[in-house]
């Protein structure tokens, strides 16, 4: 088995690969951002620019020539955000699709800025120059992807263009490596400290929040929360280091052209989201779900 | 692919990956590609009284605020005084506690005002 991301270069991404990885990426992202958009359609989205609200407040603030100041723009793309959502998730008009939530994104990080949202962003601008990513998960092929036969000459015949799988394998790298990087550097996230400040946060706020936003479990309110500081802080430590060294190593795994290290990867890589996600039920699931579709689409090809 | 195509993907790759080194590992604070997740945040907390024609009531930032916010700084608490007194014509009092990497630090709130 060859190193694909190698030979990607070395072939100046003229390559193709299989598609199969693709479509699952663009599946799985299509999943996260109806999830985030019908998790925020819950607790208001439509009505978050309104005229007197703080969000418009601030945005105006921050962005006194943006293009959300007019309303009716802002209804017009979210309902087109919506549109395409929808599209990319059924395989129609995919490319400009993700080109269009690509660009909802840009504009939403300008009054909600979300590490998950940039993550989204770029997942669908990835997507918006990969032209095989609905080649093979579409409703019109469900007749043939039910046939045994049909569906293996689809999949081992179906191939895209190897740079969209390349730069995923990039993005998620740099993301991982440039957060353990920065974690790594900072006192107070190495000896616990900012978990302990963290978790207390979510724990004193929960009650005051408008929508249901996260549960913590009593056993984690008990011992991480409510216990004396210095044992919080060692507690919280080991999950600070853990992070460090999960985000460090996870990219490794992910991109070794070894099947069974790249699975183990993939699980270590679920794990730690969902434990990201344990402190953040609400707005963490879509950032999860779009981590493992990244993680499906660097998937090693088989040699 | 065409030559043009490949110089292009090859140029567009190059830029990505320098802006990736600088964002991510030297600057640290860009919007796209710094991604300090979880690892300075900064928490306020907000004990407000506004003065009303039927008497003093109590402002929760959460209900204004889209979600749980991490990263509520000095400059992000004046911001909702401003909006208050701005928006809202509300005169606020009271206290505000700010949690971030330098430590716990607290401010009066007058009229609308932080005050050290």
């Amino acid at each position: 088995m060859g190193i694909w991301w190698i030979d990607a270069v070395g072939a100046a991404f003229d390559m193709r690969v299989p598609a199969l990885p693709s479509n699952l990426f663009r599946v799985g992202i299509a999943v996260a951002v109806l999830w985030k958009f019908t998790s925020e359609q819950f607790c208001g989205a439509w009505h978050y620019l309104d005229k007197g609200s703080y969000v418009r407040f601030c945005y105006v603030n921050a962005h006194p020539r943006g293009p959300f100041r007019s309303l009716t723009f802002y209804r017009v793309a979210y309902v087109a955000k919506w549109v395409a959502a929808a599209g990319l998730f059924l395989g129609i008009g995919p490319q400009i699709c993700a080109l269009v939530l690509a660009a909802w994104f840009a504009l939403e990080i300008g009054y909600d800025w979300k590490y998950h949202t940039i993550f989204l962003m770029l997942a669908c601008a990835i997507l918006s120059v990969d032209g095989g990513s609905a080649s093979i998960l579409r409703p019109d092929q469900l007749q043939c992807l039910f046939d045994t036969d049909c569906r293996t000459n689809l999949v081992n015949t179906a191939t895209t263009w190897v740079w969209p799988k390349w730069i995923t394998l990039v993005v998620v790298t740099q993301m991982y490596w440039a957060s353990a990087y920065t974690k790594l550097r900072l006192a107070q996230f190495r000896s616990g400290t900012t978990l302990v400040k963290l978790s207390r946060s979510l724990y004193l706020n929960r009650p005051l929040l408008r929508h249901w936003e996260y549960h913590l479990p009593k056993m984690m309110v008990k011992y991480l929360i409510l216990a004396p500081d210095d044992v919080c802080r060692r507690r919280w430590a080991v999950v600070a280091w853990a992070t460090i060294v999960g985000e460090a190593v996870l990219p490794i795994g992910l991109a070794i052209p070894v099947f069974p290290i790249y699975w183990a990867a993939f699980v270590f890589g679920a794990i730690m989201h969902t434990g990201f996600t344990a402190l953040h039920q609400r707005k963490l699931p879509p950032y999860g779900i779009a981590c493992l579709a990244a993680y499906l689409m660097i998937i090693p090809v088989p040699g | 692919m065409s030559t043009a195509l490949t110089i292009t993907t090859c140029v567009v790759t190059a830029g990505l990956l320098v802006r990736m080194v600088i964002a991510g590992f030297i600057t640290r604070s860009d919007l796209v590609f710094s991604w300090p997740m979880f690892s300075d945040p900064s928490y306020c907390y907000f004990e407000l009284t506004a003065e009303t024609p039927t008497g003093p009531e109590k402002i929760n930032f959460w209900d204004y605020a889209i979600s749980m916010d991490l990263s509520l700084t000095e400059a992000g608490a004046q911001r909702f005084l401003d909006y208050l007194r701005e928006e809202k014509s509300m005169h606020v009092h009271g206290r505000v506690v700010i949690d971030d990497a330098r430590g716990s630090h607290e401010m009066k709130v007058i009229d609308g005002y932080l005050v050290d």
